[in-house]
Order: C-alpha cells, then sequence, then structure tokens
C-alpha cells in the first residue's frame, strides 16, 4: 500500500561536477540543512534515492512539539519552533505550520503525575504550558468523553504537514541555486587523504568538501559500508488519515488510546504508540545489549514481530562498492505493511470516546519506518576519523519537528561555522566512549 | 561557494546589507577578519558583559541588536577569514581562515570594508607606549581595559568620545591635547546651518565635550608640533600650545588621532578609479549613485566616504535593497539625515597641510623616514610607487595600509603636485600576509588565471 503523496520537486537531470556541501537523503532533515547551506552561500547537491520526503517526512504524524522533550533535545526544539514560525516566509510555501497546541491527557493520578514532571522542564525555557482541567478539556474537545482527568496543555506546541514541508523546503533551496537530485542514490564515499573528497552516486562522481548523511532509516546501511558504526534500529508505526470532520477539533489529542492531530484537508491523522511495532532484523541481535535500556523503558508499548523483512535484511549485502547496485537503488521508497489490525484498534477507541468521528470514514492507512537509537535522541555530529563527514539521523520519532534545528545545525557542523547549540549531547561517540546511555523522553511515550 | 551576494566586512554596513539580503531572500555570504561581527565600532558588543556595553555609550549598545539580527538572518558567515584577494571578471573572492582557503563567486559583491585612522606620524610615534586612539578604544571594547593617566593628542570626534569613555570607566586621561587651529572652529560655522538640520551628532558631542572636562581632564586647544619623548617608551608627549609656549606632559600612554579615512585596500585591488576629495582630505573611490563601483561590485559604508556608523548601516540596507529590488526612497533619505553633520565636522576636524619633519619615521615596518621619501621626490619619483620601489615603503607586515596617505602627501609636496596627480599605492594580493601553507592549499585556480565553473 503506497503512502501518502508528498508534494512534487522538481528534479535535475544532471549532476554538478563539484559542490561545496552533498547531502543524502531527501526527507525533512536532509531538505532543511540543504536550505541552510544555499542561504549561507555554498552550493549543494541534494541526492534521494527516491523522492523528497518519501519516506518518514511525509509519513509521520505532523506534529511539532516542545513538551515531552528530552532535556538534550530543548534547545535544538526551541530553535526549531522559532524556524517553523518563520518557515512559510522563508520558503516562500504553505507547510501548514500552527500553534494549535498540543493536550497530552490523564486517566488517573499516576498519568498526572508522570505528565507533570515535565512542567518544570518547559517553564524552565518560558513555554506556556499548564495543567487542563476536564472542563478546559471540553472546551477544546466538544463532546469527546473517554474519562480524561485533565490534560498537560502546551499552546505553543503545533502541527505542520508532512506532506507539503520536506518538498516546500527543497524547492526553495533550489531556488536559492541548490541541486536536487531525486532518483539518485549515493552508493559511497570517496575518500582521499584521509578526508571525504566526493561521493559516488548511480549517476557518477562528485567532487565535495563536505557530506552531510540524513539517511534516516537507511543511515547505519550507509555509514556501515564506509565503516563508521551508528547504533540504529527500526520502529514501524502505522497511521491513518480520515475524511473532513466538519467542526473538528483545533488542538491536537494525545488521548492513552489514540491520537488525533486535525490535517489541512479538514481530515484527522489518527495514530497511537499502540501501533509500533519493532522489526525484528539481524541487527536487533547485534545491537540488542546496547538498546536494553530503551527496551527495558517502552517495552509495555512495542510489540515484536519476525516478518519476511528479517530474511529480506538477512540476504541485503552490508558492503558494496561504487559500481554495484546498491540497496538504495533495489528499495527506492520504503514502504512498510500498515499494520491495519492495530491502527483500526485505536480508530475504534477514538470512535468509542468521540462521537463526532463515528461513522467518519478512514481515506488512507499507511506505516512507516522511523529510526532508533539507544537513548532515543538524534545522532548530529561530525565523524572524527573522517574529516567531512557529519551525520544528522536517528530522530527516533522526533525528526519532523526538530528539523529545521536540525538541519541549521548540521550546517554548522558541515561549514565549520560555530554551532548554534552545543552538539555534545547529539555526537556519535557517546555510544562507545563509556557515556551512560539513558533514553529519557523515549520514542513511543510521547 | 555561489551566493547571490558576498559581503566583506562585518561591520554597521556589512551587517545591514546581510540582514536585509536575507530578508529579501538572497543567499548570502559574509567575510570578516575578526571574531565576532561588529567591525570596528561594534567590537565585541554582540558578547561583552551588559556593564562594559553601558560604559561604552548608546552608540556602541545598540550595535547589540544589529548583531542579534544578523546571527538570526540565516547569512553565512565567515570569521576569521581574511579577503586577500578579488578578482572582478568573473567575481572571485579568495579569502584565508583557520581550515586554508575558500574561493567564493558571488553574482554580486559587496564591499563593506570601512575606514582606517589616519597615519600620525610625529616625533616618537613609533615608541612603545604610542598607540592610536582608535587602538586604545579597542582595548576597552574587547579586553575591558584603560590606560591610567594617557594623554590623548590630534583632532575629531574619536578623541572626545575615547576620553568620555575613559573617564566613565573610572581612568580619565591625563590631558587632552587637541592640535586645531585658532580660528578652525568659527570657521566651520558656516557648515552650522546644514547639520543643524539633523543635530543629534552636535549635541552628542558637545555633550561628551563637558564630560570629559567634569571629569577634570586638562584641555589644550591650539596645540602644535607635537612630538613624543623617550628612550626606550614614550615618557613625555611635548607640544607648543596657544600662547606659544612648550609644554611638556608626563604620559606612559599616548593616543594619536587625526581622523579616519576610507580604507583603499580592496577598491584599490580592483583598480576602481579614486578622486581625492579635499573636504575629507582622502581618496574616495568612484562610486556611482546606486553604491556601484563596477558591474556586481557595491560599496557600502565609511569604505566610499566617512559617512558615520547610521549612514554605513543605511547604506548597506540600500546596497541590499538596490540589488534584491524594492522602494529606497526612505533608505535614501535616512542616509542624507545621517550624513547631515558631516559637512561641519570635515572641516572642523580637516587634518591641515602639515607634515612631518625629515626625521621623522613615516612607513612603521620599513622604518624610512619623511627626509627620504621627499629625497626620493626630489631625484624622481613621480608618485607613491616609485618611492616604494626605492625605499621599500608600503612593503612591510601591513603592505601600505598605515603609512599610504602620508607617503602620498609627502611625495606631492616635494614635488608641488596635487593629491590627485600623485597618486597612491598600486595594492596588490595578498592584501594581508599569508602563510605560505594557505597559499600552496588555497582552492584552485590560483588568482589571476581562469575561476572555476560555479
Amino acid at each position: 500500500m503506497p503512502g501518502p503523496t508528498p508534494d512534487p520537486v522538481p528534479s535535475a537531470e544532471t549532476l554538478p561536477a563539484r559542490v561545496d556541501t552533498v547531502v543524502i537523503g531527501g526527507g525533512i532533515i536532509g531538505c532543511c540543512t540543504a536550505l541552510e547551506l544555499a542561504e549561507r552561500g555554498f552550493s549543494v547537491l541534494l541526492c534521494e534515492k527516491g523522492h523528497i520526503g518519501g519516506e518518514q517526512s511525509s509519513r509521520n504524524w505532523g506534529w511539532v512539539r516542545l513538551t515531552h522533550r528530552d532535556p538534550r533535545e530543548m534547545e535544538l526544539m526551541v530553535e526549531s519552533a522559532r524556524l517553523w514560525q518563520q518557515l512559510d516566509r522563508r520558503v516562500g510555501a504553505e507547510t501548514g505550520y500552527r500553534r494549535c497546541g498540543i493536550a497530552f491527557g490523564f486517566r488517573d493520578e499516576a498519568g498526572r503525575a508522570d505528565l507533570e514532571q515535565w512542567l518544570p522542564s518547559l517553564r524552565d525555557y518560558q513555554l506556556p504550558a499548564s495543567v487542563a482541567s476536564p472542563a478546559e478539556l471540553a472546551d477544546l474537545f466538544p463532546g469527546m468523553e473517554g474519562g480524561l482527568q485533565g490534560a498537560l496543555l502546551n499552546r505553543a506546541d503545533g502541527r505542520a504537514e508532512p506532506q507539503k514541508a520536506a518538498p516546500a523546503v527543497a524547492r526553495a533551496a533550489q531556488a536559492l541555486g541548490a541541486t536536487v537530485a531525486a532518483g539518485c542514490a549515493v552508493r559511497s564515499l570517496d575518500i582521499s587523504a584521509g578526508r571525504v573528497s566526493g561521493v559516488f552516486t548511480e549517476k557518477g562522481r562528485v567532487a565535495c568538501d563536505s557530506v552531510v548523511v540524513a539517511g534516516g532509516a537507511w543511515s547505519r546501511l550507509f555509514l556501515g559500508n564506509a565503516g563508521v558504526e551508528l547504533p540504529q534500529l527500526r520502529l514501524r508505526n502505522t497511521v491513518l488519515r480520515t475524511a473532513a470532520v466538519p467542526d473538528g477539533p483545533e488542538t491536537t489529542i494525545k488521548h492513552p488510546d489514540f491520537t488525533a492531530r486535525r490535517r489541512a484537508d479538514g481530515g484527522y491523522t489518527v495514530a497511537s504508540v499502540l501501533a509500533n511495532r519493532f522489526e525484528l532484523t539481524p541487527d536487533s541481535f547485534r545491537l540488542f545489549m546496547k538498546f536494553l535500556p530503551a527496551l527495558r523503558n517502552e517495552w509495555r508499548t512495542i510489540s515484536f514481530s519476525v516478518g519476511h523483512g528479517f530474511v529480506e535484511a538477512a540476504r541485503e549485502p552490508r558492503r558494496w562498492g561504487a559500481d554495484q547496485v546498491t540497496p538504495f537503488e533495489r528499495c527506492r521508497v520504503l514502504d512498510p505493511d500498515p499494520d491495519r489490525k492495530a491502527i483500526d484498534k485505536v480508530y475504534a477507541s477514538l470512535q468509542r470516546a468521540w462521537p463526532a468521528f463515528r461513522g467518519v470514514p478512514v481515506e488512507q492507512y499507511w506505516a512507516g519506518m522511523i529510526d532508533v537509537t539507544p537513548d532515543a535522541v538524534s545522532v548530529i555530529s561530525k565523524v572524527e576519523q573522517m574529516p567531512g563527514l557529519v551525520i544528522a539521523t536517528g530522530f527516533s520519532g522526533h525528526g519532523f519537528g526538530l528539523g529545521p534545528g536540525a538541519g541549521k545545525l548540521a550546517a554548522d557542523l558541515a561549514s565549520d561555522a560555530r554551532p548554534f547549540t552545543d552538539p555534545a549531547n547529539f555526537r556519535l561517540t557517546r555510544f562507545s566512549d563509556g557515556t551512560p546511555i539513558r533514553p529519557i523522553s523515549g520514542v513511543a511515550r510521547r | 561557494m555561489t551566493p547571490d551576494l558576498a559581503i566583506i566586512g562585518a561591520g554597521p554596513a556589512g551587517l545591514g546589507a546581510a540582514i536585509e539580503a536575507r530578508a529579501a531572500g538572497l543567499s548570502v555570504v559574509l567575510v570578516d577578519d575578526q571574531p565576532e561581527p561588529g567591525g570596528q565600532i561594534w567590537r565585541g558588543a554582540g558578547t561583552v558583559p551588559k556593564a562594559r556595553r553601558q560604559l561604552m555609550g548608546p552608540d556602541y549598545a545598540k550595535g547589540r541588536a544589529v548583531i542579534d539580527a544578523f546571527h538570526a538572518s540565516g547569512a553565512g558567515y565567515l570569521p576569521g577569514h581574511v579577503a586577500w584577494n578579488i578578482e572582478a571578471e568573473p567575481l572571485a573572492i579568495d579569502c584565508a581562515g583557520p581550515g586554508g582557503s575558500r574561493r567564493i563567486l558571488p553574482r554580486a559583491l559587496l564591499l563593506a570594508t570601512g575606514a582606517v585612522e589616519r597615519p600620525v606620524p610625529v616625533p616618537g610615534w613609533t615608541l612603545p607606549g604610542v598607540q592610536t586612539a582608535g587602538g586604545l578604544q579597542i582595548l576597552m571594547k574587547a579586553s575591558g581595559l584603560a590606560a591610567e593617566g594617557a594623554v590623548l593628542a590630534g583632532a575629531g570626534p574619536l578623541l572626545w568620545l575615547l576620553a568620555a569613555q575613559m573617564a566613565a570607566a573610572g581612568a580619565p586621561p591625563l590631558a587632552v591635547v587637541e592640535t586645531l587651529p585658532r580660528g578652525r572652529y568659527l570657521g566651520a560655522v558656516r557648515a552650522l546651518p546644514g547639520a543643524m538640520r539633523a543635530p543629534g551628532p552636535l549635541a552628542k558631542g558637545l555633550g561628551l565635550i563637558a564630560r570629559v572636562l567634569r571629569a577634570g581632564v586638562q584641555v589644550h586647544r591650539g596645540a602644535a608640533a607635537l612630538r613624543i619623548d623617550g628612550t626606550d617608551r614614550a615618557e613625555a608627549l611635548c607640544f607648543r600650545d596657544a600662547s606659544g609656549r612648550d609644554r611638556r606632559l608626563e604620559a606612559q600612554t599616548v593616543g594619536l588621532h587625526m581622523g579616519v579615512v576610507p580604507n583603499q585596500q580592496a577598491t584599490r585591488l580592483l583598480r576602481i578609479g579614486h578622486d581625492w576629495d579635499e573636504a575629507q582630505a582622502a581618496f574616495l573611490p568612484r562610486r556611482d549613485g546606486d553604491l556601484r563601483l563596477a558591474p556586481g561590485i557595491l560599496m557600502a559604508g565609511d569604505g566610499a566616504g566617512i559617512g558615520g556608523a547610521d549612514a554605513a548601516y543605511l547604506e548597506g540596507r540600500l546596497a541590499a535593497r538596490l540589488l534584491a529590488g524594492g522602494e529606497t526612497g526612505g533608505l535614501r533619505r535616512g542616509i542624507a539625515r545621517a550624513r547631515a553633520a558631516r559637512p561641519f565636522l570635515d572641516r572642523l576636524y580637516h587634518p591641515g597641510a602639515a607634515l612631518p619633519g625629515d626625521e621623522t619615521v613615516v612607513c612603521r615596518c620599513e622604518n624610512v623616514t619623511a627626509g627620504a621619501i621627499r629625497r626620493a621626490a626630489r631625484d624622481g619619483a613621480i608618485g607613491p610607487n616609485q618611492a616604494k620601489f626605492l625605499l621599500r615603503a608600503g612593503m612591510g607586515p601591513c603592505q601600505g595600509r598605515t603609512c599610504g596617505p602620508a607617503v602620498a602627501a609627502l611625495v606631492a609636496e616635494a614635488r608641488g603636485q596635487g593629491m590627485q596627480e600623485t597618486g597612491y599605492f598600486r595594492i596588490r594580493p595578498p592584501l594581508k600576509p599569508l602563510p605560505l601553507s594557505v597559499i600552496a592549499s588555497a582552492e584552485l585556480p590560483l588568482p589571476g588565471t581562469q575561476a572555476a565553473p560555479p
């Protein structure tokens, strides 16, 4: 089943011989990195094996939230929220960003206590978060039942349209002279004298000073071939979208049993962490010890499955040369099967709790692969042993909202500018230098 | 790099242009040799503690907001990068930074290279302890250091501003020795009506002088024949006062100042035509009404004629507006207002025609005296370049940035010819000395050869 269709982006027919920076991956992170660099006057080539925003960047829930953020991500997210506010003007297109607020509902005192612990960190950043009473919730979500005792409400949280944002950013980068090449996988890095000197794409070599790997769920495979170990697993999340709901709520709701986010087309994107599924692959066992703390926190909300993906992944080559067809060319767009049973159950809970959704048909189901790191914090990092290589990946389900800030930081690193925020929390070496690896917000517990 | 606009210089003009160009959606990279934005006038204004910002006064403090807006603009920024070569056809800039030398191929170039202090070659000016007033002010801005018991000598608004700032910091200078000839104040009155269109700067200037007097600083007006005495370092400033008496002020630190002139290095390197401007006593690059020096090359700020920080900031914005398209009337009117007091100040603080005596060193880097330059001119050197060939004046580390105006003036005097006819040093890359390793590892092609396709 194909996923949602992102807005089209024209693709370059020919590649430049040389650029300052090659960005690998046309998702929200890669597009924002390319735009930042183009605005700063760098020549950029953005290579995408499929089409712009074709994978998780158009398949995510479309939340832009400051709440429930790992403290290590807060500065990055505050800057991202600022950039989201200016994004439409900056790219000259509509990305659907609205400060609609998100309400994180709770049903009991334990739920309240769990959510209230986020308040102090939000207040540190002067964010308008408060605990909303059932009466306030009734105003925000008229007709919703479902036994909520209240909610953590942050009116600075927002939403944007995943099918529009990355393409709009890519087109803005193009307008500033960046080359966007879709259907053009990068096979491997060209290394000379110990540093990045170019990339080998399926359409030939392009010389460059730096490379940003923003390959989402594919980054581990690409970097592994370059001899760089990135611990990263894939988590499959299923989403559905409904037909338009007349007079539906503006504010995004996170109920323990479901979430619903209003879309620009008047329908809702319905999702839940209950529809998460860890695909067991050979990597799951290779990385089992590294991910143990994450799994210990979240095992209740995640189910595991061994499907044909296990066999496929086992057959996938992990090393190849620049003249070989790579896994990236064999799978242009990662389009996992949605878990219909799980997401239908979520939608049924929503309809039970909320009469307004009864009789509203489901327009589309899709699934996407979330790329997860052991501490559920992204890697935005130079690679010490390979000057010129920058990684921006592993966003663990937080990437859409973080996109603009992450792109800015990745651009800072790729151009040797002073990073606008301390990049230490996002460094790759934290997984190997003995730093205790602790997930704080987690992948699923949002 | 292939930006829509490359800017050289992160002072008010460069920052104003970067902010305006980014708001109009142009891609921008700004190259600057300092580690932080602000140029000389707002040096450190983005990062110094609030107390020091306030101490340096409101004109300095307002740099903070501009610097913040620049950081938020999304413009590319290469701090600590020396633009050591600029080519016009096609446009190319080579700049050297910590990571080596990088070549920028922009669609348009804005020079915002600002001003330099006019050299003040008087006997003893090369002794340790003698600095320019601008140098003393940089110490205050960047490091919070103010010399105690200093003597400031020369002429120009900066002298009074610095004295007031030192007084506010608790280290007022011992004396301000002003070298304006008698009658200069009266002579400048003719330009006063124009200046009164925007009287802000004049009121500010009078306020500064009042504050300096209140701080108990000795003020000597109408001084002449400045000389610094000392064996290993500065010990005293000597001068002849208005009544003709010889005076001697003991001081370890002497700050000299005779106003500022456009920094001509970049415009001379680009072979832009220059005209001698008698009012500012400086060479000004030839620029059209739309700030254009040559196709695709614009200049904003003091580099095209001294106008001050407010005018420079607005000119930077105007340059970006002219490139991006848009209404320019408001900015042009603002620039005219910001420059309204300039004719008055130029007249009041004109450096006059006094030139150093034969014994005085003019080119500090190569230790060339005024007498040697005069002799070379009488022996047939028709311009500063011949003086350079014969004497190495202008061939040291500063590449003529410091001594250029003085060498040209001496040649003109010795030959009895005008400044326009005398001309200036022929400036070549590199604009500043570079380690050979930077040139060896520079992005190809090297200057003078064909530029690479973008």
